[in-house]
C-alpha cells in the first residue's frame, strides 16, 4: 500500500486542504466580492478553462468543418469570388481617384493658362534608350498637327512632331533633338532649352555674357518663334556654370513636369 | 548562310516588333533594357560574320524606323554588336555561358559607343555625363542579363521556324525525284 501511494501523506493533507476551503467557501457568509480562496481558485483555474475552451472550439470547428465540407467549401469559393470583385473594385476606385486628381490639375491649368485646348492620353514611351519621345491618343482628325506645343498640368512637355489619325508622337523637352526658346521669369534674360542631358535634367543656353540667373529662378518659354506661346513653364535652375573658360554660363533647369510618369497631357492649339 | 543561321534571323526579325512593342507600353523609361541590342548580340553568337552583320543591321533599320528617326542612326552599330559578338565567339570558348556573357557585354559596349559617335556626328548632342553615367552601364548590364534568355527564345523560335519548310534532304530527294 505504501508503494502504491508513496506520497498518502501530503495527498491526504491536500485532500484536507481542499475540503475546507470547499467549506469555507460554501458556509461562509455571503461577501461583496469574492473570498480569498474564490480568487485564488479562479486565478488558478483561469489558464486550464481558457486551455480547455481553445481545444473545444476547435474541435466544434473541426467536426462542423467535416460535416458540412461541401457547404464550407462553396460558401468559400462564394466568399473568394467576393473578395476578388471587391479588390477590382477597389483598385478600380483609387485609379479613378488618381484620374480625377490628374485632371483636376489639368482643369486648374486650363483655367490660369489661357489658350485652346485637348487632353490626349499617353499611351507608349519613347522607343529608345537615345531619344525622348511619347505616344498620344490624338492626331490628325482631332486637328493635332506637328510643331503643336504640348503641356502637363504642371508645365511644359514638348511639342508634336508627327501625327498619324489618331495618334501622335510627341518630341518631349529632354530630347537630344529638342530645343526651346526660353526666358528667366524675374530677369527676362533670354536662351534656348536644350536636351541630350538625361531623363530629368535640361540645359539652358543664354544668349548674353551678362545673364542673371541663380538656382531656384524659373524659367518659362519666351515666345520667341512660333512654336511656344509666351509664358508656360518649362522648369526651375539647379545650378549654373560656365562650361569652359570665357565661354556663355549655361544653367541646368530641372522640368516642372515629370516626363518620365506622364499619363495625360495636353495639346495647345496655335 | 546556313539553313539554321537564316532560322535564327528570321526567328530575330519576328521578335524584334515583339519585344519592341513590350518595351514601349510596359517597360518604365529609366534603366529600360534594350532587347533588341541583346537580340543582335544572340543573333550574332550563333551566325557567322556576314549574316549576323547583315540581321544587326536589320535590327538596327527596325529600331530606327520604330523610333521615328533617321533610317541608318542605330542600324550601323546594331550590326556592330552583331559582328562583335560572332568575332567574340571565335576568340573565346563558345560552349561557357560566361563567354557569352561577355561577348554580349563587349558588344552593347562598342555599339553604344558607336551609337553616340553616330549622333554627335548627325549634329545630336547627347550629353557625354548622360552617356557614360547612365546609358553605357545600364546598356552593358541589361545586355549581360539579357543575352541567355533572348538567345533561348530565339534559338526555340529558329527550331520551330525551321520545321516549317523541308529540310535540305528532303528538297534534294523531291529535286532529285
Amino acid at each position: 500500500m505504501r508503494r502504491h501511494f508513496p506520497y498518502r501523506k501530503f495527498i491526504t493533507a491536500m485532500i484536507l486542504l481542499a475540503a475546507s476551503v470547499a467549506l469555507f467557501n460554501f458556509t461562509g457568509k455571503p461577501a461583496a466580492g469574492p473570498s480569498f480562496w474564490e480568487s485564488l481558485f479562479n486565478r488558478v483555474s483561469t489558464p486550464f478553462y481558457r486551455a480547455y475552451s481553445y481545444v473545444k472550439l476547435r474541435v466544434e470547428h473541426y467536426s462542423a468543418a467535416f460535416a458540412d465540407k461541401d457547404e464550407l467549401i462553396r460558401k468559400n469559393e462564394q466568399l473568394q469570388k467576393e473578395l476578388e470583385t471587391v479588390e477590382m473594385l477597389r483598385a478600380r476606385l483609387a485609379e479613378l481617384e488618381s484620374e480625377n486628381s490628374r485632371l483636376k490639375g489639368l482643369l486648374q491649368f486650363r483655367e490660369t493658362t489661357p489658350g485652346k485646348y485637348k487632353v490626349a492620353k499617353v499611351y507608349g514611351r519613347n522607343p529608345g534608350k537615345w531619344f525622348s519621345t511619347i505616344a498620344i491618343s490624338l492626331g490628325t482628325a482631332d486637328d493635332v498637327k506637328a510643331d503643336d506645343p504640348v503641356v502637363s498640368r504642371t508645365g511644359l512637355v514638348g511639342r508634336v512632331l508627327k501625327s498619324d489619325e489618331h495618334t501622335a508622337t510627341v518630341l518631349l523637352l529632354t530630347d537630344p533633338e529638342s530645343g526651346v526658346g526660353a526666358t528667366v521669369e524675374g530677369s527676362r534674360d533670354y536662351g534656348v532649352v536644350v536636351g541630350g542631358s538625361g531623363p530629368g535634367t535640361l540645359v539652358l543656353r543664354f544668349f548674353s555674357r551678362e545673364a542673371d540667373v541663380n538656382p531656384g529662378d524659373r524659367v518659362v518659354t519666351s515666345g520667341i518663334g512660333s512654336k511656344f506661346p509666351a509664358g508656360i513653364l518649362i522648369g526651375e535652375v539647379v545650378s549654373v556654370y560656365v562650361p569652359k573658360p570665357g565661354l556663355i554660363k549655361e544653367a541646368i533647369v530641372r522640368p516642372a513636369s515629370d516626363l518620365s510618369h506622364l499619363e495625360e497631357v495636353m495639346v495647345v492649339e496655335r | 548562310m546556313t539553313r539554321a543561321e537564316v532560322a535564327i534571323a528570321a526567328a530575330a526579325l519576328i521578335l524584334a516588333p515583339l519585344f519592341k512593342a513590350f518595351e514601349f507600353v510596359l517597360l518604365p523609361v529609366l534603366y529600360r533594357p534594350d532587347f533588341l541590342l541583346a537580340l543582335a548580340v544572340a543573333v550574332g553568337w550563333s551566325s557567322d560574320l556576314w549574316t549576323a552583320a547583315t540581321a544587326g543591321f536589320t535590327l538596327g533599320l527596325l529600331e530606327d524606323l520604330f523610333a521615328g528617326r533617321a533610317l541608318g542612326t542605330r542600324a550601323l552599330s546594331m550590326a556592330l554588336a552583331a559582328v562583335t559578338s560572332s568575332f567574340v565567339k571565335r576568340l573565346i570558348n563558345p560552349d561557357s555561358v560566361l563567354s557569352k556573357v561577355i561577348a554580349a557585354m563587349v558588344s552593347a559596349a562598342l555599339a553604344d559607343a558607336a551609337s553616340f559617335a553616330i549622333l554627335r556626328a548627325r549634329g545630336i548632342e547627347v550629353g557625354l555625363i548622360y552617356f557614360v553615367r547612365w546609358i553605357w552601364p545600364v546598356s552593358v548590364g541589361w545586355s549581360a542579363v539579357l543575352v541567355l534568355p533572348v538567345g533561348s527564345i530565339t534559338h526555340r523560335l529558329a527550331r520551330i521556324l525551321s520545321r516549317l519548310w523541308p529540310s535540305e534532304g528532303k528538297q534534294g530527294r523531291e529535286a532529285a525525284g
